[in-house]
């Protein structure tokens, strides 16, 4: 029974490779050496490690903000040293973010916020608004959509991160300390957004600090040392329910969250992951 | 299809940045204005300057007076050696009732101060307009002629003439001064303008490049503020010359010295094409110069900052 998601795991297509990477500074830090791993598509997995193991190097890489000094990295079975300068936002399309301090522009609404991820790659009105309700309504924000980031709890701050970071269907969702600022509640309410998210077929990686809650979900964790020093699979969550990797996966809902799941309608959340979307996603309806 | 929402969104976000920051916007286009309005002034000075300098080379005009007490018959001996002098193109011989009229037109309403009971009065005198065939001869001719018995005056305004050459060489010299240390001037404030405007937007900048903008995307708002600073700037120094030249031709023409009876300012519509375009041209070029720069500047650094 243990060794069931592994295989399940082993199966899939490889979605992120790192091979022998080191990354050293222009001032003579090496934040990773030698760092192999892989992670498949559709996984959802946690990056853990003390404060300046490579965590955020590593973010960096993903996101071609920085190069490795030397190794190769690719997504998606492309090769990131390939990519061009002026190829480097259409492929950071593939890739949501959000970060600990939420990122949001106060000057927006929720529903600007959201919209904003969409209007720069220049999508026509009414795909945003279709795409952008059904964000909000899977993130349980529909009713706060005309609220100033302002006027909302860290919790509902960092669902309209999630919202903004998935309303273009990226292949790669990567969450940077999403709960450091959050309480245990809003924290596992983020947990469960971004499982739910890895249901639908993106791939979720998670850097965090949260041990014990990383170890309660189910999934896989790497443990970076400026290279990967162990990896576990976690034994479950704190009710025993085992849970297991894949797009089919049923999700777990705890009751402290089920106030605002019940919004999350699949329908709704299917819109954003149609097959038209994944095709954008990878970088056909390039504005550049 | 993309591609133009995108610029209609770019459009409009630079629309609302300028509007939100109305008071940079201000202070761009006031600097900017203000190197415009110097170098349009300065250039139409010049140009001015110039215009009655070659008119001037084309068509040396020189006045020869004759005494008093000679009559008209008298003073067509004076004539025929004006007519025999090959540095002439034309002249023409003003009569005592000739230069009589001359006197009662200019004082049209105040016949009755002087009254001339014939024309053979000691006021009157008999004068020459001379053309010459070119500028070089204008002080060798005024000079022989300053000779001939009879003659009581020669004006040529060559000294006048000379004194505007001087200054068409100052403000030409200016002029291009003035084109070096307000151009960069005009780019450098510009830049620190929209630096301002780049910094008091880092964090949609940031959010922006994480969600996979295009670079183009992410300039684009900047560069239309530039351009906008820069139009906008070059209308209001189009607007303004064109009301100062205006004006100083209007005081020039009205005026009775002597700068009044060689000056004459071309219209301005001879001007306004030239000066619009060129006013339009160093808007944009300002405009996109100074965004491009701070921004590329800022993009540079964006990725150090992070570390």
């Amino acid at each position: 029974m243990e060794q069931q998601p592994q295989r399940a795991v082993d199966r899939r297509q490889t979605m992120i490779l790192f091979k022998d990477v080191s990354k050293v500074y222009g001032n003579g830090v090496a934040a990773i050496s030698n760092l192999s791993l892989r992670v498949y598509k559709d996984e959802f997995v946690f990056l853990m490690g003390a404060s300046g193991a490579g965590k955020s190097t590593l973010i960096k890489l993903l996101m071609k903000e920085e190069d490795p000094t030397s190794g190769k990295i690719s997504v998606n079975s492309r090769d990131l040293a390939l990519i061009k300068r002026g190829s480097v936002q259409r492929y950071r399309r593939q890739i949501g973010v959000v970060f600990q301090d939420f990122r949001l522009l106060e000057n927006k609404t929720v529903f600007g916020n959201v919209a904003f991820a969409m209007e720069i790659m220049g999508k026509s009105r009414r795909e945003i608004n279709e795409k952008v309700e059904a964000a909000l309504s899977l993130m349980g924000l529909s009713k706060k959509a005309d609220e100033y980031p302002r006027n909302l709890s860290g919790g509902e701050q960092q669902r309209v991160a999630l919202a903004r970071a998935i309303v273009n269907s990226p292949r790669i969702l990567i969450a940077d300390e999403p709960t450091g600022n959050l309480d245990p509640a809003n924290a596992e309410q983020i947990m469960y957004l971004l499982e739910l998210i890895n249901s639908r077929g993106t791939t979720v990686i998670v850097a965090t600090h949260a041990q014990n809650m990383a170890r309660r979900m189910g999934r896989r964790i790497l443990y970076l040392d400026h290279g990967v020093r162990d990896e576990e699979m976690s034994s479950g969550d704190a009710d025993g329910k085992k849970r297991r990797t894949g797009a089919s996966d049923q999700v777990n809902v705890s009751a402290a969250f089920n106030d605002f799941a019940e919004e999350a309608e699949d329908e709704e959340y299917g819109s954003l992951f149609t097959e038209d979307n994944a095709v954008n996603a990878e970088g056909g309806d390039s504005d550049e | 299809m993309n591609k133009l929402r995108a610029f209609f969104y770019i459009i409009k976000l630079s629309l609302e940045n300028l509007l939100k920051n109305w008071h940079m916007l201000l202070a761009s286009v006031f600097v900017l204005f203000t190197g415009m309005y110097i170098m349009g002034t300065l250039l139409l000075t010049s140009n001015s300057i110039s215009s009655i300098l070659s008119e001037q080379a084309e068509h040396p005009e020189v006045e020869v007076i004759c005494r008093s007490e000679l009559s008209d018959d008298d003073a067509l001996s004076i004539y025929r050696v004006i007519l025999s002098d090959e540095r002439i193109s034309r002249a023409h011989m003003n009569t005592k009732a000739d230069n009589l009229e001359k006197i009662k037109e200019t004082l049209k309403g105040y016949e009755d101060i002087f009254q001339y009971e014939s024309e053979d009065s000691e006021f009157l005198y008999v004068s020459f307009d001379i053309t010459l065939k070119n500028a070089a001869s204008l002080e060798g001719f005024s000079n022989d002629m300053r000779r001939v018995s009879g003659v009581e005056e020669v004006q040529d305004n060559d000294s006048i003439y000379k004194y505007f050459r001087g200054i068409s060489n100052v403000v030409r010299t200016g002029s291009i001064v003035a084109l070096i240390v307000l151009g960069f001037l005009s780019v450098l404030l510009t830049v620190n303008t929209i630096r301002l405007t780049v910094v008091a937007r880092k964090k949609e900048l940031r959010i922006m490049r994480d969600l996979g903008a295009s670079y183009a995307f992410m300039r684009g708002p900047f560069i239309a503020e530039g351009v906008t600073i820069g139009l906008l700037s070059a209308a209001i120094s189009f607007f303004a010359v064109r009301g100062t030249y205006n004006y100083v031709a209007k005081v020039i023409e009205r005026g009775d010295n002597v700068i009044s009876t060689i000056i004459r300012l071309k219209p301005f519509s001879e001007y306004s094409h030239g000066l619009l375009w060129g006013f339009i041209l160093a808007g944009l070029a300002i405009g996109l110069v100074a965004s491009m720069f701070a921004i590329r500047k800022y993009i540079n650094t964006e990725r150090d900052d992070d570390k």
